[in-house]
C-alpha cells in the first residue's frame, strides 16, 4: 500500500484532463505546492463535491505515484469555501491575483507553512472584509518576504551606501538587484524605478508590518500606486512571466 | 505499434487521439471496422469527412448548426429558426455542448447564446475574447426581457455571470442566474437533466 498523506490545502488552479479527470494544483500546509490528478472529478459528484475550484480550502488526501510528478488525489473534502469571494468581480479579481502570485513565487514541493498561512489569511480577509490597496500591498510585501525575495531597502545594493546618507535625495529600485540603488549606481541599470524619499519611507514601514494592517490606516492612494508598480514588476521578475490576473484587478477594482 | 500493417497502424494511431480512447481500445475499434461490411465503413468515413463541412456555428446564437450550401455558410440553427421558441428570453451558456445539455432538460423554451468560453482571471481571458458584444447587440435589437446566465458553477463561470449582469442590467433587461444548488466545479454537460431542469426553474435575479 502506498502511503496516504493528509494535509490542509488551498486549491490554486484546475485544468480539465481528458473526458472525466482534472489536474489540480494545491498549496498545501505540509508539502508545499503540489499538483495531482483527480480521477473522475469532472463527473463524480461524491468524491470531490464542491471542493475542486480555486480558493477552496480542503482537507486533501493524496498518494505519490511512482514515475510521475503528479500525485494521485484520493479525496479533497471541503473545509471552507470562502463563499463571499465569488460575489463580486472585484473580490474574484483580488482573490485570483493573490492565488496567482503565491503560485508563481513558490516552487513545487517546497514546504512553507508560513506562505500557506499567509494565503489562507489573505483569502479570509477578502472573504470577510472590503478590498483595499493597503491590504493588497501588504499582502504582496509579506509574500515576497516569506518566499525569500524581500526587497532590500537599507543601502545601495551595489556600493553599500547607506540610505540615511543625507546627500542622497533620490533612490531607485532595481528588480534585478532585489533592492535599491543610489543615484550613481542606478545609471548602470536599464530597468529602474525612481522612488521619492517619502515613498521609500512608506514602503519600508509597510514591509516591517508584522500582520495585515487594518484598512482604515492607509497611506495616500498615489503613493500606494507608485509602490505597487514597483512591487508588481518585482514579483513578475521572479515569476519570470506576466501576472495574468493583474489586468482584471485593474479593470474591476481600484488597484 | 510496429507489428501492425501500416494502414491499420495509421488508423489505430488516429483513433487513439480521440478523448477517452487508449491504444488498446483503438485497436479493438480498428479490428471491428476491418471485420464489418464495406458499406458500414464507408458510411462511417463519409460522415466523419462531411462533419466539418456541414456543421458550422449559428450566426445568431453561435451554437452548432447545419451549414446551408446556398448561403455562403451563413446559417441559423434549428432553435433560432423555430417560430415556437420564445424570443424574449435568452439562455447564455459557455459551449455548444452546454446548449445541448439545457435542451435535454426540456425546461427551456426560449433562445440561446453560446459565449464560446468564459472570462478567466487566472488564464488572462477577458470579456473581449467571448461573444459578448454579439449578445449585447441581440439585446439592443429589441424584444429580450430576460437573460438567464447558465455558465458552469465554477470560479470562471461566476466571474462571467457577474460581468454579464454588470453590462446587461443597464439595458433594462432582467439578468438571472441558474440556481446555486449545482455542485461547485461541475460542468453543465455532465449534470443530469433533472437537476439541470430544477436549477433553471429555481433561477434568481443577479
Ligand atoms: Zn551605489
Ligand atoms: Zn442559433
Amino acid at each position: 500500500m502506498l502511503l496516504c498523506h493528509v494535509t490542509p490545502a488551498i486549491v490554486l488552479r484546475t485544468w480539465p484532463f481528458g473526458e472525466s479527470d482534472k489536474i489540480v494544483s494545491f498549496l498545501t500546509e505540509s508539502h508545499g505546492k503540489l499538483t495531482g490528478i483527480a480521477k473522475g472529478a469532472k463527473r463524480s459528484r461524491k468524491r470531490f463535491v464542491n471542493s475542486l475550484e480555486p480558493f477552496s480550502l480542503v482537507n486533501l488526501r493524496f498518494q505519490d505515484r511512482a514515475h510521475s510528478n503528479l500525485a494521485f488525489i484520493v479525496a479533497a473534502d471541503l473545509a471552507f469555501g470562502f463563499k463571499h469571494l465569488l460575489t463580486s468581480l472585484e473580490k474574484i479579481s483580488f482573490a485570483a491575483y493573490l492565488v496567482e502570485i503565491t503560485d508563481g513565487l513558490i516552487g513545487e514541493r517546497e514546504e512553507n507553512r508560513l506562505v500557506f498561512r499567509h494565503l489562507k489569511d489573505g483569502l479570509t480577509h477578502l472573504d470577510e472584509q472590503s478590498t483595499s490597496l493597503t491590504f493588497l500591498t501588504s499582502f504582496e510585501l509579506k509574500l515576497l518576504k516569506l518566499a525569500g525575495y524581500q526587497p532590500l531597502l537599507d543601502s545601495c545594493r551595489r556600493c553599500g551606501r547607506e540610505r540615511w546618507d543625507q546627500c542622497q535625495t533620490r533612490w531607485h529600485f532595481s528588480p534585478r538587484d532585489g533592492g535599491i540603488l543610489c543615484e550613481f549606481c542606478s545609471r548602470l541599470r536599464k530597468e529602474i524605478f525612481s522612488l521619492s524619499t517619502a515613498t521609500l519611507e512608506i514602503l519600508t514601514n509597510l514591509q516591517q508590518e508584522k500582520s495585515l494592517p487594518p484598512s482604515d490606516v492607509s497611506p495616500p492612494t498615489g503613493v500606494l500606486k507608485e509602490i505597487r508598480s514597483v512591487v508588481v514588476r518585482f514579483i513578475e521578475f521572479h515569476m519570470e512571466r506576466e501576472i495574468k490576473s493583474a489586468v482584471f484587478l485593474r479593470q474591476f477594482s481600484l488597484a | 505499434m510496429t507489428t501492425y500493417p501500416t494502414p491499420l497502424a495509421r488508423l489505430i494511431q488516429e483513433l487513439s487521439k480521440l478523448p477517452g480512447i487508449g491504444e488498446k481500445t483503438a485497436a479493438r475499434l480498428a479490428f471491428h471496422m476491418l471485420k464489418g461490411t464495406r458499406e458500414d465503413v464507408i458510411n462511417l468515413a463519409d460522415s466523419i469527412a462531411k462533419l466539418r463541412q456541414e456543421i458550422g456555428l449559428c450566426r445568431q446564437c453561435f451554437g452548432f448548426s447545419e451549414v446551408n450550401p446556398q448561403s455562403d455558410g451563413e446559417t441559423l440553427c434549428t432553435v433560432c429558426r423555430n417560430p415556437e421558441r420564445a424570443k424574449d428570453t435568452i439562455c447564455v451558456v459557455e459551449e455548444p455542448a452546454d446548449l445541448i445539455a439545457v435542451e435535454k432538460s426540456q425546461e427551456f423554451k426560449g433562445l440561446y447564446h453560446v459565449l464560446q468560453g468564459t472570462i478567466s482571471p487566472l488564464d488572462g481571458i477577458g470579456p473581449d475574447a467571448l461573444r459578448i458584444r454579439e449578445l449585447l447587440d441581440r439585446i439592443r435589437g429589441g424584444s429580450v426581457r430576460e437573460v438567464i446566465v447558465a455558465t458552469n458553477p465554477t470560479m470562471d463561470g461566476e466571474a462571467t455571470a457577474l460581468y454579464l449582469s454588470k453590462v446587461i442590467k443597464p439595458l433594462g433587461v432582467a439578468v438571472t442566474r441558474i440556481a446555486r444548488g449545482l455542485p461547485m466545479g461541475g460542468d453543465l454537460e455532465y449534470i443530469d437533466a433533472v437537476t439541470l431542469g430544477k436549477a433553471l426553474e429555481g433561477r434568481r435575479e443577479i
